[in-house]
């Protein structure tokens, strides 16, 4: 009989889902903040409908427009907060990597299931509570529709499917720990440009046609725009499929990819152990 | 005296460690630069779509983001250990090493890094000036321009002043870098005219208030571009409005910055009294 491969992954799993747990004290300053955020780009947006006469820019009226960005925003809130980047970081830099890799179990899988715990966790505590606060307001004071059961399906998969994509790229990314030490640096400089081609700022409506079709065929489209444009009800049914689909592509060309960068820090890591 | 010598030692010291890691300068300058044009196309998509906010063009709000990134880059450069400070290094003991010198405590937290992201960002502050100021109309001579430099030069104290404030709750509960980071952040709502706010209701009255009066952010940037560019109008606040005075508004700024670093200062004080040692 076989022995299911995951099994030794879900203590990973586990212990850093209650590790958000244990420390959401801290993590609430972060949400907080985000939550400040979108108050402000609300505010600005509400200014840009006043000045336009209050019509629709983009295919966007000022309720779908805020709506857009209450989404992208609390999308990324559990999508994008994986652990992947500065763990390696830590790794490297504490020299934990060596105890890492003569673990009998893969690196690369490793990071990936302890990154799934502290997403589901926030997703458990801060995404749950915050989105039904955020469908109240946008269903009674913004007059706005709720989703429907089954965009609300697609919009879990595709969420976890930008958890997928974006933690191949954080553990790509994290590689450059072996040349530079300002790693959180690089974390907020790839986080700004990720969330902007993703569509989590501005929606893709808003960028010159050019752009519109080049980005929504790379990965970032996966991160923000598709799974907040299905929460919205934005996509039919085929561009639903056709959005999964490329996402789904990318996150297995990306996983595929970071085991081969694994493998390249592997033989980068004895030469740095000496 | 005595200080300023110390602390041109501590700045060659702080940039012989940052030498150590050639990459680093690399990659802060390539952040600096890619993070402010998305913040610039950012804008420029947002604002395609209508002529302008409130009267301000997209020029007069580049010029005002680049305004705005003078004196943050400035506080950036001199004193942006003090994140370190509430993000951890009090925790681990660093304080103790801080409180046997006979130095002042807060003089050495700033002195012993230098970031030199903060001249990148004053660069690209004068870079975004110089790009949108053939676009727009301002007021010349000495002085328009005279207090408008005075004003720049004391508003990097607000931003001190917040940090060191908020900062200081660190000494009593470890950590406080959530805090530091989520009052630091409120300074995003001055990027944009603060007056927009104001016609949004009550949540924009509220958020007016707080950019004026609470954490005077809206000092820094809006007021006294709001007087430069268009000079002879008349600026609505809440309930009154105050005339177009270039150097009214550098009176507020000056005043209000002393007073804030004053009160962050006494508080850093006090709160100091509670730090106790982690026993490091």
């Amino acid at each position: 009989m076989r022995r299911n491969p995951f099994r030794k992954y879900r203590g990973f799993l586990k212990g850093s889902f209650l590790n958000v747990i244990a420390f959401r004290n801290e993590i609430i300053g972060w949400v907080v903040q985000d939550i400040l955020t979108v108050i402000i780009m609300v505010f600005m947006w509400f200014s840009i409908f006043k000045e336009n006469g209050g019509q629709t820019i983009n295919g966007f009226t000022y309720p779908q427009m805020s709506a857009y960005l209450i989404i992208a925003s609390l999308t990324a809130n559990w999508t994008v907060n994986g652990s992947t980047f500065m763990d390696i970081n830590d790794d490297i830099a504490n020299g934990t990597i060596a105890t890492s890799l003569t673990r009998p179990i893969s690196y690369r899988a490793k990071n990936f299931f302890t990154s799934l715990g502290s997403n589901i966790g926030n997703f458990v505590i801060f995404f749950l509570p915050l989105i039904i606060i955020a469908y109240l307001v946008l269903i009674f004071g913004f007059k706005l529709p709720a989703p429907e059961p089954l965009n609300i399906l697609f919009y879990l998969v595709s969420g976890f499917l930008a958890i997928a994509v974006l933690d191949s790229f954080d553990f790509i990314i994290a590689q450059l720990g072996f040349i530079t030490n300002s790693m959180f640096g690089i974390y907020l400089i790839k986080g700004s440009i990720f969330s902007f081609l993703a569509g989590s700022i501005i929606p893709y409506a808003y960028f010159p046609a050019w752009a519109q079709s080049f980005l929504s065929y790379l990965p970032f489209a996966s991160l923000g725009s598709t799974p907040v444009n299905i929460l919205l009800g934005r996509l039919s049914l085929a561009q639903v499929g056709i959005s999964l689909a490329l996402s789904v592509a990318w996150a297995i060309a990306l996983y595929a990819f970071s085991l081969y960068a694994n493998k390249k820090m592997i033989r980068h890591v004895i030469s740095v152990g000496g | 005296m005595h200080y300023v010598k110390l602390y041109f030692r501590y700045l060659s010291m702080a940039i012989k460690s940052k030498m150590m890691y050639r990459a680093d300068w690399f990659i802060s300058l390539a952040g600096l630069v890619v993070s402010n044009l998305i913040a610039f196309f950012t804008l420029y998509l947002s604002t395609l779509p209508v002529q302008s906010l409130d009267g301000w063009t997209f020029s007069h709000i580049v010029f005002l983001q680049g305004f705005l990134l003078v004196p943050m880059g400035i506080d950036h450069a001199l004193t942006d250990k003090l994140w370190n400070y509430g993000g951890g290094l009090i925790n681990n003991g660093e304080m103790d090493r801080i409180l046997m010198k006979p130095i002042n405590p807060l003089f050495q937290m700033c002195a012993e890094y230098f970031q030199e992201g903060g001249l990148g960002e004053i660069v690209i502050g004068i870079v975004f000036m110089c790009i949108s100021g053939p676009q727009i109309s301002f007021a010349t001579g000495f002085n328009a321009i005279f207090p408008l430099i005075i004003g720049l030069l004391f508003s990097p104290l607000i931003y001190f002043a917040i940090k060191v404030f908020t900062m200081s709750i660190a000494f009593y509960n470890r950590r406080s870098i959530s805090i530091m980071s989520g009052v630091y952040n409120i300074k995003e709502y001055g990027k944009y005219p603060s007056s927009i706010y104001g016609t949004a209701g009550v949540g924009g009255k509220i958020i007016y208030s707080v950019l004026l009066f609470i954490l005077p952010f809206g000092l820094i940037g809006y007021l006294p571009l709001a007087v430069f560019m268009f000079p002879g109008k008349e600026i609505a606040l809440l309930w009154f409005s105050i005339p177009s005075s270039p150097y009214l508004i550098m009176g507020l700024i000056i005043a209000v910055s002393i007073i804030m670093v004053t009160i962050a200062i006494l508080f850093f004080k006090h709160a100091l009294k509670s730090y106790s040692s982690a026993g490091a």
